[in-house]
């Protein structure tokens, strides 16, 4: 080969090394990668969230992009698998060259934070709840809140407000469903109450008569739920038909599969978690005639963060990663947010609960 | 609360029977491990869910289509699938192949169509009674019922009629039955569409207690399988009875162990048959027929 | 006997698994009212034969006529339907039916049969099922199973499934029996009461009689005709005397010697 050539070749390899960032500033499209279960067993997931992120996106592009340009989602399918997540996020780095890449539920989440961490490229999520997911990596972002500070203040209002000292608790058979319940049997007894019973729901189960039984015979006066959207509903479904008609409470699980899966015997159960602004509802009424959720909201908020990031920090990792560490107090719809240098957000949960079949503040 | 778990152990039992028996029929008269089995299973529950939800008819059309589908299937697995395997006389793990084959089809046409995520038909929680401690629903106590007038009418199908008796000879000797001229094609069919239709009624109460999900039919087949092994290869009663224990014992276990193990339960007990009594609770009633 | 019809008639009979040639040019009748023994080794092909003509098998060449029709290309239903039988090596019954039940199934197409007799269980079906009680009660009695009716047959002896065995089959009613060894596995009186059994069967119910046996005592006792066949070839056939009047034969192929006698003149179809 002519050294003429490789000496170009050299220029510009180290081009593209140094100075990614005012080439590509320059482009007429934002791009912005995201990864999600768009098929697959939790697709109602990726659904909420691609019905969110289009939301957003739509709003900011009428006003005029990010300074002129367009933001232009480049959606990857992972299918709820951590390898498919893997090969995804690996190819918008590589070859779609995104500076940052949103994802989605824990599992793939997990997975996709050491490739991020490793190719300097900002990660954030609004799915997963992992307690481990901001800590990671100095990439990686989160804009939903753990689920144990909102179970705990569900475990306090129980106790505190409601009188409840007999708590029976179902968890569905999962790493972070587990932790929770394990930390409300603990807050409830610190409180001075008592855990009568603790059942699992198997993952692979749809019929959960015999932990509902087991639970049932050990008397509570209330029933903690530690589940997702569709076996949490499944178990309130059979609790009522088990002949268990007490108070429920429920993990951050408010999304429409829980009502569909739970029909009536959802009404009455108080959960915790974070509140939804009705101008945000009002859109998303209008646009997709349907209720808005949770899931779509917080993404919904996300992209507004990552559209700051970027405005003030410039199309690079670095300039957005940083860049959210400072917003301080955005009036998301979902409360205000700052992420902070955990790049955990902070929002304090509400008491919430189902009435009517929907979503709402309690009293 | 064992009277509670007793009485759920009856009704998971009665609906593994129903499952079981089908697949007793089948594969006691044909030896096909019959996983297309579930297949119907599944059809059936979607049947009812589709019918339900997609058409909004009310419950007893469902029903019918529901049947009536599963045993359109069984017919077609059983004249498509196996007859031409049958009459070219191929190996048994071609007929295994088939089946296998014919579930993945049925179970990925229902995910083309209606999705992975799993889909309840009633969302409202069943009617349930009362009754001093004991709660029972509705619907358990339909299968109950429904039970107690299947198995004796399948009793007497097999111990009294004619067509009954064919079946027996029929899985008792095949080679033997075509000899003496019995019309071993119709009796064939006539396995299938019972089995199916067996089947179909299994995947209805199963869809209208917890719902349907495209993978259902696995759960349910295997059980079926691990119901005929443990209740005797060859006796179709046996199936039943298995399956009634089966289901006894997963829920009656939640009384010693966590309700996590129910799964495991089922293969732990087939182990124990295998290892202990592998031919079954009958296995005293079935002598070795010589070669 | 000569004057006797043939029910059946076998020309050129040959069957060859791959390169073996089981069954090569055979040509043997069996006249009506008789009984034609085929005698020979093992491996000769004599059960080849009994399945080329229940249809089991298809032959390489050749023809095989039933009362003057060919069979070849019919199913073994049909073959059995028009009255053929046959009896197998190992007494094949069906072991979780009663006794009665084995005898029941034998009965060619029932009302029973069609689904909805059986459901319904109409008069017609109930009146036919009470006439095939009598009648396989009546069969039963023929072998001597009687007592045995509501056992199931797996529940009898050894004997007692090959005089099953021999009863299932004349549920359909043959006209043409083949019986495979049927007196293997028999105790003496038992080979005692199958003869008897057999020439009952020719003599008194004028069915026709195609018999594999090894014993040869039997075949001399009862046999109208004997064909010797060896290694799929039919090398000689003629009446029991003439058989015997050739011992070195017989025992040149079969290794047992004859001492098998029958009251010379008695006939057994008249
Ligand atoms: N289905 C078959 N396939 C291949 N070879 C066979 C088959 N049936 C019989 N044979 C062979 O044909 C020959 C004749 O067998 P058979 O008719 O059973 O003899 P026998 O006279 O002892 O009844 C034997 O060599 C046997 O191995
Ligand atoms: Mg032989």
């Amino acid at each position: 080969m002519d050294k003429m050539m490789k000496v170009v070749l050299c220029a510009f390899f180290l081009h593209f090394v140094l100075f990614p960032t005012p080439h590509d500033s320059a482009a007429q499209e934002i791009k912005i990668g995201i990864v999600s279960c768009l098929t697959g067993p939790a697709a109602f997931y990726g659904t909420y969230m691609k019905k969110g992120v289009d939301l957003a996106i739509e709003e900011i592009n009428a006003k005029g992009g990010i300074k002129g340009s367009k933001i232009a989602p480049i959606w990857e399918d992972d299918k709820g698998t951590p390898t498919a997540a893997v090969s995804a996020i690996k190819k918008l780095i590589s070859v779609d060259r995104v500076p940052v890449v949103v994802g989605s539920l824990t599992a793939t989440a997990l997975a996709m934070i050491p490739v991020a961490d490793k190719e300097n490229t900002v990660f954030i999520t609004s799915l997963s709840t992992h307690p481990d997911i901001a800590k990671m990596s100095k990439w990686s972002f989160r804009n939903c809140i753990n689920t144990v500070p909102s179970a705990m203040a569900v475990v306090d209002f129980a106790y505190k407000q409601q009188g409840k000292r007999k708590l029976g608790i179902l968890f569905f058979q999962n790493e972070s469903t587990r932790r929770i319940a394990e930390g409300v049997k603990k807050r409830f007894e610190e409180l001075g109450g008592t855990v009568v019973g603790m059942e699992m729901l198997a993952e692979e189960g749809v019929d959960y008569r015999s932990p509902i039984i087991k639970i049932k015979n050990a008397n509570p006066d209330s029933i903690y739920i530690a589940a997702f959207a569709r076996q949490g509903g499944l178990a309130m479904k059979q609790l009522v038909e088990s002949g268990v008609n007490l108070q429920f409470y429920a993990d951050p699980i408010e999304s429409p599969v829980w009502l569909q899966t739970a029909g009536s015997a959802a009404n009455g159960a108080i959960y915790g978690y974070l509140d939804i602004q009705q101008s945000f509802l009002d859109k998303y009424k209008s646009k997709y005639n349907e209720e808005g959720e949770i899931w779509g909201a917080l993404y919904y908020d996300t992209m507004y963060t990552l559209t700051i990031a970027i405005e003030k920090g410039g199309y690079t990792a670095e300039g957005i990663r940083k860049s959210l560490i400072e917003i301080k107090d955005y009036p998301g719809i979902t409360g205000a947010i700052t992420y902070g240098p955990e790049r955990d957000v902070i929002k304090p949960p509400i008491i919430k609960m189902v009435k009517d079949g929907k979503f709402m503040k309690h009293q | 609360m064992v009277l509670q778990l007793i009485v759920n152990g009856v009704v998971s039992g009665a609906i593994y029977a129903l499952m079981a028996v089908g697949f007793a029929l089948i594969y006691n008269s044909t030896h096909i491990f019959h996983l297309a089995h579930g297949a119907v299973f599944t059809l059936s529950g979607y049947t009812l869910y589709f019918v339900v939800k997609g058409m909004n008819l009310p419950l007893p059309v469902a029903i019918l289509f529901a049947i009536t589908l599963s045993i359109l299937l069984g017919i077609a697995i059983e004249v498509r699938g196996y007859r031409p395997l049958r009459e070219r006389k191929v190996s048994l793990a071609a007929f295994l192949i088939s089946s296998l084959g014919i579930f993945i089809v049925v179970e990925n046409g229902l995910i083309l169509l209606f999705g992975a995520i799993p889909k309840l038909i009633t969302e409202e929680p069943l009617k349930a009674y009362q009754i001093g401690s004991l709660v029972i629903t509705q619907l358990h106590m339909t299968v109950i019922l429904c039970c107690l007038i299947i198995f004796p009418l399948l009793h007497l199908l097999f111990a009294k009629t004619r067509v009954g008796k064919m079946i027996r000879a029929l899985s008792d000797h095949p080679e033997l039955a075509l000899i003496i001229g019995l019309e071993t094609r119709r009796l064939y069919l006539f396995i299938t569409i019972l089995g199916a239709a067996l089947a179909g009624v299994a995947g209805i109460f199963v869809g209208l207690d917890v719902g349907v999900t495209p993978i259902m039919g696995w759960d349910a087949v295997l059980i079926a399988a691990v119901a005929v092994i443990i209740g005797s290869v060859g006796y179709l009663p046996g199936a039943g009875v298995a399956a009634l224990l089966v289901g006894l014992v997963q829920n009656l276990s939640v009384l010693k162990i966590s309700a996590q193990w129910q799964g495991t339960i089922t293969f732990g007990l087939l182990i124990l048959f295998l290892v202990f009594r592998p031919k079954g609770i009958f296995g005293k009633m079935i002598a070795s027929r010589g070669a | 006997m000569s004057g006797n019809r043939s029910v059946l008639v076998i020309q050129g009979l040959t069957k060859y698994f791959g390169g073996l040639k089981a069954v090569d040019n055979v040509y043997m009748e069996a006249a009506e009212c008789s009984i034609t023994s085929l005698i020979g080794p093992n491996g000769a092909g004599k059960t080849t034969i009994f399945n080329l003509i229940t249809g089991l098998l298809q032959p390489t060449s050749g023809k095989i006529y039933y009362k003057n029709q060919s069979i070849l290309a019919l199913p073994p239903t049909t073959i059995a339907r028009i009255g053929i039988g046959r009896t197998f090596q190992e007494p094949r019954v069906f072991n979780r039916l009663s006794v009665l039940e084995n005898i029941l199934i034998g009965f060619p197409s029932q009302k029973g049969e069609r689904v909805h007799h059986a459901l319904l269980r109409t008069k017609a079906a109930f009146e036919e099922e009470k006439k095939n009680k009598e009648k396989a009660i009546e069969i039963l009695e023929f072998v001597g199973l009687a007592d045995r009716g509501s056992d199931l047959a797996q529940d009898l002896s050894h004997g007692q499934q090959r005089f099953l065995s021999v009863a299932r089959v004349l549920a359909s009613n043959p006209d043409l029996l083949l019986m495979d060894e049927p007196t293997v596995g028999l105790h003496r009186e038992e080979i005692v009461r199958l003869i008897d059994l057999m020439i009952r069967l020719v003599k008194s119910q004028r069915r026709t009689i195609l018999l594999v046996e090894h014993n040869m005592d039997v075949v001399m006792n009862i046999s109208d005709e004997i064909h010797l066949l060896v290694e799929g070839h039919g090398i000689a056939h003629g009446k029991p005397e003439d058989i015997k009047a050739n011992p070195k034969l017989v025992e040149a192929f079969l290794g047992t010697s004859l001492s098998g006698n029958r009251k010379k003149g008695e006939v057994l179809c008249t």
